[in-house]
């Protein structure tokens, strides 16, 4: 007779911390398994292709440019992908009924795309320019867009049935948050675009070529944050009343 | 044909709870009014801006344009298959009198008009008044399969929408290689002639001033749409193998 006595594990204090790396690790494998990494692979070749083949005056804005609207935002495009297969296959209803909550589950996802975002934004830019001392700069302002636009996208498609329709919402979303750019490209600028957060990425993104002052970093880093702050707590009750609490599960689009 | 009315039928009524059909009526149209109004407006600031004349090369930017009309729609109805076959529904269809094959050619028929229409559309509204008949004709066949070629790269390669996603970025690779291939020196752009997308391009780069000879038109254009029916065979092959 086996008279080993079952002991239950005691619950560690760290255990939501290893739950979160272990999502968090099975998410990346996941998405490497889904060819994301080898598709941003070929498309990082292209871009430092393009960018060598380029006179020096237009490389860094070229490349100012590419960063903020690909690879930062590639969480955007395909955390609607993600999230609809996974309520296709009707996961959330098991998962969140484990001790694994939603705002881990949030996170997971979307640290886990940054990580990409931020692998493919660093290729490009040290295939092209090397690393100098204003690289940090260039992670911050990855970083926090690839985070930002990772969370609202993850709030769009939890209210989303099919994966074209969240291509269109999608689409009148992005435009709207990406209006700054316009002022990049010396179309338009208004002193209201000071309260979009592309207009933190795309400070930070171009002081990595034209320093810029101390209160403009500091500007550019908080209003980032902020705006992540909404971001996730518009993706946490998105998730909560489309998916959690609601029984119709979602709205049409 | 009849069961294909139906199913047309049925799509309709699912188009008007679905916006992605404003988006695929109004997203070749904004491209085509963009193409006509915009890249005059754009080529005269630059040239007063930085003395950079795009006139010169408006043939790879009239193709490259071109291109993503099939694109978006091809990869719009690839999506919509792949969403169809994570929710099990082509199984239901395949037993259903439509079949598997009626399933797919149904699917790929209205894509391919609606991309057909607007192709036309963009000859006849945006003229930069360049092109021979010839480089209008070839363009506008290679460029029908388009559509469902990328439909059938989604398909056929992805496992689910997930992966779908991942191809789709890579359908969008397939165009910016031949603008590329457009910059690189001489020996090395011929590297992009096995894209089919390339031949798209190629046939817009001689304009008037700087014409095709018959014979070359010919061979462009044979070569282009062989390409095309090489990588529709091998994808459809594909995915015939991976339904079955």
């Amino acid at each position: 007779m086996n008279n080993k006595a079952i002991t239950l594990r005691p619950r560690l204090p760290y255990s939501g911390v290893r739950r979160f790396f272990s999502s968090w690790r099975q998410d990346m494998k996941l998405q490497f398994r889904h060819h994301f990494y080898s598709a941003y692979l070929l498309i990082s070749i292209a871009y430092i292709i393009l960018l060598r083949m380029l006179p020096d005056t237009y490389q860094a804005k070229l490349n100012v440019l590419l960063t903020f609207s690909d690879p930062s935002m590639l969480g955007f495009f395909f955390i609607g992908g993600l999230i609809l297969l996974e309520k296709g296959q009707h996961i959330h209803d098991n998962l969140f009924v484990t001790p694994h909550s939603p705002a881990s589950y949030i996170w997971s996802k979307t640290i886990s795309l940054t990580c990409l975002s931020l692998i493919s934004s660093l290729f490009i830019h040290i295939s092209t320019f090397g690393i100098h001392q204003r690289i940090g700069a260039f992670i911050a302002g990855v970083t926090l867009t690839a985070v930002f636009f990772t969370l609202v996208g993850l709030g769009v498609a939890v209210r989303c049935h099919t994966i074209n329709g969240f291509f269109f919402s999608s689409v009148v979303y992005s435009t709207i948050l990406v209006l700054p750019v316009l002022e990049i490209l010396q179309v338009y600028t208004s002193k209201l675009f000071l309260l979009f957060p592309a207009t933190g990425s795309l400070l930070l993104l171009t002081s990595v070529f034209e320093p810029i002052s101390g209160a403009d970093s500091v500007y550019a880093v908080s209003s980032l944050l902020i705006w992540i702050g909404i971001a996730f707590y518009w993706a946490y009750s998105s998730l909560q009343s489309n998916i959690l609490g609601d029984a119709k599960g979602g709205r049409d689009a | 044909m009849n069961r294909a009315a139906q199913l047309l039928l049925s799509d309709m009524k699912q188009v008007r709870r679905d916006p992605m059909l404003i988006f695929i009526t109004v997203a070749p149209l904004l491209l085509v009014l963009a193409l006509k109004y915009g890249v005059p407006l754009v080529s005269a600031q630059l040239v007063a801006q930085t003395g950079f004349d795009l006139t010169a090369h408006y043939g790879v930017l009239f193709g490259t344009s071109l291109l993503l009309i099939p694109l978006v729609i091809g990869v719009m109805a690839g999506l919509l298959m792949l969403d169809e076959r994570d929710e099990q529904l082509i199984a239901y269809y395949a037993i259903t009198p439509l079949s598997q094959e009626g399933y797919f050619i149904h699917r790929l028929t209205l894509p391919t008009l609606l991309s057909g229409i607007y192709i036309l559309l963009a000859f006849i509204v945006v003229d930069f008044s360049a092109w021979s008949a010839g480089q209008y004709g070839f363009a506008f066949v290679m460029l029908l399969l388009e559509g469902p070629m990328m439909a059938l790269l989604l398909t056929s390669f992805a496992s689910n929408k997930v992966e779908g996603l991942a191809w789709s970025k890579l359908g969008g690779l397939l165009i910016f290689i031949p603008v590329l291939a457009y910059m690189l020196p001489e020996p090395w752009r011929w590297g992009a002639a096995v894209t089919p997308t390339y031949w798209v391009i190629e046939l817009f780069v001689h304009n008037r001033t700087m014409q095709w000879n018959e014979l070359e038109l010919l061979l462009a254009g044979g070569i282009g749409l062989g390409v095309h029916l090489i990588f529709i065979t091998v994808l459809y092959r594909k995915y015939a193998r991976m339904i079955a």
